[in-house]
């Protein structure tokens, strides 16, 4: 349950938005677990939704939220039909393309756990539709192969214009003491002949290699390098099929400390992924809150708070291409490993409480011009714990932060000069308390800022993710949420939090600044 | 283990020095950002590299410009005498010999006379205009060939089968024709035949309902240069194969021209419109004069109206087995008003396009 009070000067004067909205919801997840015979499992979770002006009835949803079978044959091929998560490899089929990403402190993780639990993102899987089966076999030279092939449903046809689209996946990978190697492929294509009037079809596939196994007792390699084709079929104006390579290669080096890892790698501007280049987060989506403000009724741009606990603005699935992003939250990888026309350089290091990324990029093309990007991203968590009065006090950090650079054009006359040039950056930090003055009960606070400054220019693609033209983009983005609040633990599987959170946008771009406060109530109950 | 452990770690470095190997291409993707971003200037104005011109000798005549940004552009050679225009188009920031060369050819009817011409450039987002070199035809360019003539429309006895369906005008019509634009106040358009002294005319002021206008047909044993009951190119390969006409627009924008290649699929010297194949090829009209157009075969494409062509009996576009040419007035959807175009010197070639 939730109250909202808009703020900011975006609400002075405004007649037409309602100063205070409440809302909230009463989710019921029951799941039914059936055991037909020792080789087959069927698991069905049902979602009753109540709304909170839902009285006698009003405003219940009630939907099968998950369905799927699972089992052994003969006990050598595993299946799972129905309901199926999806991953494989970052630069094949990975769901992790989000914007504020993981590392928050514990007061905002209740709410992106939740968005993943919601959206079925957890572990980085992509939820779809089919069957997924493999098996183990004994392959000489290898102690066992593995392999695995993986059919589903990406998009229903409307049986006139849009035809269907499948997903398919294979996999095998071969393993011998500590060494691995492994073939994948992912392949998103339409099956024309399911849509009556339409004889278009697109399909984008992607083949991979890798290998991984040790150097030394603390040391250890992986590499993965492969193509993409992508074709069109019955599109007169598609351009003509197009392969384009990735690869990338690591290291990680266990010290007591903690571990090393080093990775360079290489994507080519044509390489499309739809398994590791879907976003998860739709910038084109309203707001589930004040989606528009002001009496001209203008669409609110999505703010942290959304991010944070909007679950209508994540995707549910896989799209065939490169989708719009927002610098504001991420320049430099924005599809993740697989972001195209990237060479980079990462160097990361994983303590028992701190954790450091830093990423050296820069584009494999100029876009638009012969000079490229070069790009630089910083990303740092730590925690610390100790005790307060008795009680242990935690406290965790995470700042992230990115730089894109690029000159501009020179030397072509007046009218020319910086034409091109960009200089770009983008932080956030995090920070957050929380204290245990009694074993089932924690004072939390927390404080998120994300800030954005500069001039990029933003490549607007067609629907063949093509570069067509781009938009020169300038912020000045601040915003500031910071919240704090309680939980109580009721038993082991439920608690009560209650949070109080302020945020306050300032976005040169906005038609004013935008405060937000909001209380909610979050019951959960697992059993 | 130790020799795999090897190989491994041999397959790291090569794949680590393919990286760095891979790591540098000069190429650009996207348009450029001076093209998009950058202002328009002229840095060098438009002129020729020769002021006369003998066609007959085989000479060409080399137009270049210099622009700051790469836009479209369209470069125009007018006959000051006979009128006749050729149009050259282009997206080049540095326009130059090769992408910009005249070799006597006309984009619009009437071919050119030994005569001075003007030339200009102008742009299709900028208001500005570019007037350049004079050029001189002292002779004139062979008349290219072509495979077959369908008609030139000077022969009033040709049988033309022609079909309406709102009231229209569908004739052959000799020297100047005047044609109602059905404008208020009245207005009228002036027609000379693009060639010779006789055209085929097809208008209308349609309402929006009407969509077809008006057709004509013309089987290939009636044909100026008649092969038989079939035409007869030579080839079977639609890729060498081009259909040709000169085609009058009035410029009223929201006509379209379809042309239609009936095939006899089951060589019974009938054309049976329910199981034989008809291909077809549009043209939005969007021109005023004479204009030359030229559609290579394998444009054309099988009919998808149910019951006018879309079966196709053989599955295949069948060169052999075209007995009529077919050509109609369209109105494009949900317009009203005139909508008309000429027709003239119906013709195929062979291998290129006929470039009069």
């Amino acid at each position: 349950m939730q109250h909202d009070a808009l703020g900011g000067s975006v609400a002075d004067g405004d007649t037409v938005t309602p100063a205070r909205v409440m809302g909230g919801a009463a989710v019921f997840d029951f799941g039914i677990r059936a055991r037909p015979d020792a080789a087959t499992e069927v698991v069905a979770v049902t979602r009753v939704t109540s709304s909170l002006d839902g009285f006698w009835g009003q405003g219940v949803g009630f939907g099968v939220r998950e369905l799927y079978a699972r089992g052994l044959i003969r006990g050598v091929v595993r299946y799972r039909i129905g309901d199926v998560d999806l991953h494989l490899t970052p630069l094949t089929l990975s769901n992790r393309n989000t914007d504020l990403g993981g590392g928050h402190p514990e007061m905002l993780r209740v709410w992106s756990d939740w968005i993943d639990y919601d959206r079925f993102y957890r572990g980085g899987m992509w939820r779809q539709q089919g069957v997924d089966a493999d098996a183990v076999l004994a392959v000489r030279p290898f102690d066992e192969v593995a392999i695995r092939g993986i059919l589903a449903k990406n998009r229903g046809t409307d049986y006139f214009f849009t035809p269907d689209r499948l997903l398919g996946a294979w996999e095998a990978v071969g393993t011998r003491d500590s060494l691995r190697i492994g073939y994948r492929g992912v392949s998103l294509f339409d099956v024309p002949t399911t849509a009556q009037f339409s004889e278009a079809a697109t399909a984008t596939t992607v083949h991979t290699v890798n290998g991984s196994g040790p150097l030394t007792p603390h040391g250890s390699w992986g590499a993965e390098a492969g193509i993409s084709h992508r074709s069109h079929e019955g599109l007169p104006e598609a351009p003509e099929p197009a392969t384009a390579e990735v690869a990338e290669a690591w290291t990680r080096w266990t010290r007591p400390a903690g571990a090393w890892t080093f990775t360079v790698r290489h994507v080519a501007s044509g390489f499309r992924s739809a398994g590791a280049q879907s976003r998860q987060v739709d910038f084109g989506a309203t707001a589930a809150t004040w989606p528009f403000v002001t009496n001209r009724e203008v669409v609110r741009s999505l703010t942290p708070a959304d991010l944070l606990q909007d679950g209508g603005v994540y995707r549910p699935a896989i799209a065939p291409g490169l989708q719009a992003y927002s610098p504001i939250y991420r320049a430099v990888e924005p599809y993740g490993p697989a972001t195209p026309n990237r060479q980079s350089l990462t160097a990361g290091f994983a303590g028992k409480s701190v954790a450091i990324e830093a990423i050296l990029a820069q584009e494999a093309v100029g876009e638009g011009i012969a000079e490229r990007r070069r790009m630089a991203a910083l990303q740092a968590t730590a925690s610390h714990t100790e005790l307060l009065a008795g009680r242990p006090l935690r406290i965790d950090g995470l700042l992230r932060t990115e730089r894109t650079a690029r000159p501009g054009l020179a030397d072509l006359g007046p009218g020319f000069d910086g034409i091109g040039e960009v200089d770009w950056m983008n932080a956030r930090a995090e920070l957050g308390v929380q204290w245990e003055p009694e074993p089932d009960a924690a004072l939390h606070a927390a404080v998120l800022a994300v800030t954005a400054r500069g001039t990029d220019y933003l490549a607007v693609r067609d629907g063949y993710d093509r570069i067509t033209d781009y938009t020169a983009f300038d912020a000045t983005y601040t915003a500031w949420l910071a919240t704090a609040g309680v939980m109580y633990r009721f038993t082991p599987s439920s608690r009560l939090n209650i949070q109080y959170r302020t945020q306050w946008v300032d976005d040169a771009d906005a038609p004013g600044t935008f405060g937000w406060n909001q209380w909610t109530f979050l019951y959960t109950l697992f059993f | 283990m130790n020799s795999v452990i090897q190989h491994g770690r041999g397959l790291w470095a090569v794949a680590a020095m393919g990286l760095l190997v891979g790591c540098t291409k000069p190429e650009i993707e996207g348009p450029e950002l001076q093209d998009l971003f950058g202002p328009f200037e002229v840095l060098e104005g438009l002129s020729a590299d020769r002021s006369e011109v003998n066609f007959a000798a085989g000479e060409q005549v080399g137009f270049t410009a210099k622009l700051s940004i790469r836009t479209d552009w369209k470069l125009e050679i007018i006959g000051l005498e006979s009128g006749a225009r050729k149009v050259i188009e282009g997206r080049e920031r540095d326009i130059r010999a090769e992408v910009a060369a005249w070799d006597g050819t006309i984009t619009f009817a009437p071919l050119f006379a030994e005569e001075a011409c003007a030339t200009r450039l102008t742009f299709v987002e900028f208001p500005d205009t570019l007037w350049g070199d004079t050029v001189v035809v002292t002779g004139l360019r062979t008349a290219p060939e072509v495979a077959l003539v369908v008609s030139d429309f000077e022969n009033p006895a040709q049988p033309v089968a022609s079909f309406t369906e709102p009231v229209s005008t569908n004739l052959r019509a000799t020297g100047t024709y005047y044609q109602n634009l059905f404008t208020s106040p009245p207005s009228f358009a002036t027609v000379e035949p693009a060639q010779g002294s006789g055209m085929w005319i097809m208008s209308a002021n349609h309402v929006p309902a009407n969509i077809f206008i008006c057709g004509a047909a013309i089987d290939a044993a009636q044909a100026t240069t008649s092969t038989g009951t079939y035409f007869d190119f030579g080839t079977l390969n639609p890729e060498h194969v081009y259909f040709n006409a000169l085609v009058y627009g009035f410029g009223d924008g929201i006509s379209r021209l379809q042309i239609g290649l009936k095939e006899d699929d089951n060589l019974d010297g009938t054309y049976d419109r329910f199981t034989e194949g008809a291909y077809n090829a549009e043209v939005p009209i969007d021109w005023v004069g004479w204009k030359v157009v030229s559609i290579r075969a394998d444009a054309f494409l099988r009919s998808t109206i149910g019951g006018y062509g879309n079966n196709d009996a053989t599955g295949r576009q069948d060169l052999d087995r075209i007995m009529q040419l077919e050509f109609l007035l369209l109105a494009q959807e949900q317009t009203t008003g005139f909508v008309g175009h000429g027709l003239d010197f119906l013709n195929f070639t062979v291998y290129e396009p006929w470039r009069p």
